[in-house]
């Protein structure tokens, strides 16, 4: 039997000044080759967890570490991230503190320029490596000019190329696009399968990293709470913890055709094998139409660059009170332009943007927002509130959690007087699905107080839990626009794992809705 | 022709600038500093660092201007500024990680790379060449003196003249030709 990769005894640790453990009493072990996907809610320990793997817990944070926990055979309490760097590869959230280097070709052999490896050995491992993660056509590019997907792939390809025993991963996706999202799993399960790799990957969306594991870490207030394949994980998430199950798993959860489905594939197999394929023809229902002043009206508008494309090409689009709108689009497409557009902090090279009132935009980091000392000093005491902060005046703003930051950074720019239109750009990049209901509601509120309300967002799934219009972008132009389950069911992309499953059926985009149709069809 | 004393150091600051512009933009930055690794590992990685975080920080900078904007009342430039310098300060706390979890702490010499010279270098290395060349010739024939004071004087004689017009060709011969990219040396 061979050695595990990963050893944990009775390990625990707490960060200074914590009054609680981070990590309490973990025990298990992770077998050489294995996938293993950790998950749980935001502050459950999955990131203390794998900072602990690669060493810098508590090498780099400081703090108390107790009990064992071994890698590669080190214990991490004697051996920090250097000692450990030749066994377990590791890669954090943001690509762009990943990559050190100017040339992507130098970023891949600096770690194995710095093991002291032979030049020839070090041009194999990088060639090889740069195949295998597809980056090859990178190895001559400058890293300031390379994608976040590419980035992240380069950082990747930089990590893997010594050949580790374990490669750790602390949400890698979290900044990237979904096309760019899903690549990089399954470049993980090829990496995996082919090298041998053991991987160990914390990941919000499950859905998208299920299929490719063969194990599911559930950790809650640092403490495994259910470790098992992935069949077995979505039963237990079902029961125990609704929010980590899929979507497809909600799904089967709420119509009762019994256990969970692992993959979107998996769940159409069963649902067409038992004869539940719903035949809707139902046309899905338009969204409400409002007459009201439109509160944002583009008319006609370009964004042009001197040296580069039209970034947005004669946009005609309102906006009107009340509505709530989720803007759509592969990245480059021209969302976040239109959102900057809408608050004027550009303006159209052709064409104009009317507004009937004041536009709140929340940018993509929440954490640009908070610029004083204390989270008092930020907002008014009513917006604080209503960010939940309350009670917490005194404490520094970079102390707060990402959807604190966001709650605060939200209230703050909704602070201004007469404003007609609220708009957020991608605010759900790293949030667990908790955190992504509560903003939801937030939203809904927004629009029943008659502001219009407008959020770029990759995630379908989100989108489709709120918004009762979608705006599709591509190429700067307006490609459909539509309510959500005409648009979003109609897509292969641009859908939810329900519509998939459903072939979008009905429009049915939620596992609520999908619930209710696969329903009907059990009554026929 | 004569030109003022703060025209003549301006002008010195531009040659220099130039100079060293044309030098980052025809040799590629990261084969530099392996070089220099060899020698001074530490400093050599800190100006790799700063070369390439440079522009991320001033991304993040416009990023926290742009936030300051979106806010109901413009907040004072200094709050903006030293909120840009924490959160430089918490990138960099998450590169020193990241350099931790590459093994930089125990970090050997890297090797020498022998590799076979490009037509890029070929022509970088005829242009130090010629220039070096050029210059001494300037000198030998007893040209491109000048006088700083009063004013800077600078001689207008033939051989003067093949001077200003070779150093500025010999300095942009890099360029020429297909294989010449901007900072990457390897066609």
């Amino acid at each position: 039997m061979p050695e595990p990769v990963l050893r944990a005894e009775g390990f625990g640790y707490r960060y200074p000044s914590a009054r609680v453990d981070a990590l309490a009493d973990l025990t298990l072990s992770l077998e050489p080759g294995s996938f293993t996907v950790v998950v749980g809610e935001s502050g459950s320990g999955k990131s203390t967890l794998l900072r602990a793997a690669c060493g810098l817990v508590p090498h780099f944070h400081g703090g108390d570490a107790r009990g064992e926990l071994e890698v590669a055979g080190m214990n991490v309490r004697d051996h920090g991230p250097n000692d450990l760097a030749a066994s377990c590869a590791t890669l954090l959230q943001d690509p762009e503190t990943q990559v050190v280097m100017s040339g992507v070709g130098a970023e891949l052999a600096l770690p194995l320029e710095q093991r002291g490896l032979e030049a020839a050995a070090i041009a194999r491992a990088v060639e090889e490596a740069a195949l295998e993660l597809g980056v090859a056509h990178l190895l001559e590019r400058r890293t300031d000019t390379l994608s976040g997907g590419e980035l992240q792939r380069v950082a990747l390809a930089a990590a893997v190329a010594g050949k580790p025993e374990l490669l750790v991963l602390d949400e890698p996706t979290s900044q990237l696009d979904p096309v760019a999202g899903d690549d990089l799993v399954w470049l993980l399960r090829r990496l995996n399968e082919e090298w041998g790799t053991a991987v160990l990957l914390a990941e919000h969306r499950v859905e998208r990293c299920l299929a490719a594991a063969d194990r599911v870490l559930a950790m809650e207030a640092g403490r495994v709470a259910f470790d098992g394949g992935p069949a077995a994980f979505l039963d237990w998430a079902t029961e125990r913890s609704p929010v980590l199950a899929t979507p497809a798993a909600r799904l089967f959860s709420l119509a009762g055709v019994g256990p969970p489905p692992v993959s979107v594939k998996e769940a159409r197999d069963r649902i067409h094998g038992a004869g539940l394929a719903p035949a809707s023809t139902e046309a899905p229902a338009p969204a409400p139409s409002r007459s009201a002043r439109p509160a944002l009206r583009f008319e006609s508008a370009w964004h042009e660059i001197a040296d580069g494309p039209a970034i947005l090409r004669g946009i005609d689009l309102e906006l009107r009170p009340g509505e709530l709108v989720a803007l759509m689009g592969r990245n480059g497409a021209g969302k976040s332009t239109l959102l900057r557009h809408a608050k004027g902090l550009v303006g159209p090279t052709r064409g104009r943007v009317v507004r009937d009132g004041g536009v709140a935009l929340l940018l993509q980091n929440p954490g640009d927002f908070l610029i004083h000392e204390h989270v008092g000093d930020e907002a008014g005491a009513d917006a604080i509130a209503r960010a939940g902060l309350a009670g917490r005046e005194h404490e520094h703003p970079r102390d707060l959690s990402g959807g604190e930051r966001q709650r605060l950074a939200l209230e703050i720019v909704l602070e201004g007087n007469d404003v007609a239109v609220v708009c957020l750009d991608e605010p759900t990049r790293g949030m667990d699905r908790g955190w992504k209901e509560v903003l939801a509601g937030r939203l809904r509120d927004l629009a029943a107080r008659g502001l219009a309300v407008v959020v770029a967002t990759h995630d379908t799934e989100f989108a489709s839990s709120w918004a009762e219009r979608i705006v599709l972008m591509g190429q700067g132009n307006v490609i459909a626009d539509g309510s959500a389950a005409a648009v979003l069911a109609g897509g292969r992309h641009f859908s939810t794992d329900v519509a998939r499953i459903l072939d979008g059926a009905g429009g049915a985009l939620t596992p609520e809705a999908g619930a209710a149709l696969l329903a009907r069809e059990l009554v026929r | 022709m004569r030109i003022g004393p703060g025209g003549a150091a301006g002008l010195r600051l531009f040659v220099l600038a130039l100079a060293l512009a044309l030098f980052s933009a025809c040799v590629d930055p990261d084969d530099l500093l392996r070089l220099v690794r060899r020698v001074s590992y530490r400093s050599a990685l800190t100006a790799s660092l700063a070369t390439r975080l440079a522009p991320v920080l001033a991304r993040d900078a416009l990023r926290m201007g742009d936030a300051a904007r979106c806010r109901p009342q413009l907040p004072a430039r200094a709050a903006v500024a030293r909120a840009t310098l924490a959160g430089a300060l918490e990138r960099a706390v998450e590169v020193a990680a990241a350099l931790e979890l590459r093994g930089y702490a125990s970090a050997q010499r890297p090797p020498r790379y022998a590799s076979p010279w490009s037509r890029h270098d070929l022509r970088v290395a005829f242009a130090a060449a010629a220039i070096a060349l050029t210059a001494v010739a300037t000198r030998v024939a007893g040209a491109g003196g000048f006088d700083a004071y009063p004013a800077l004087e600078v001689a207008s004689a033939p051989a003067d003249l093949v001077a200003i017009v070779l150093l500025p060709l010999f300095a942009l011969a890099p360029f020429a030709g297909a294989g010449a990219r901007m900072g990457v040396a390897h066609a």
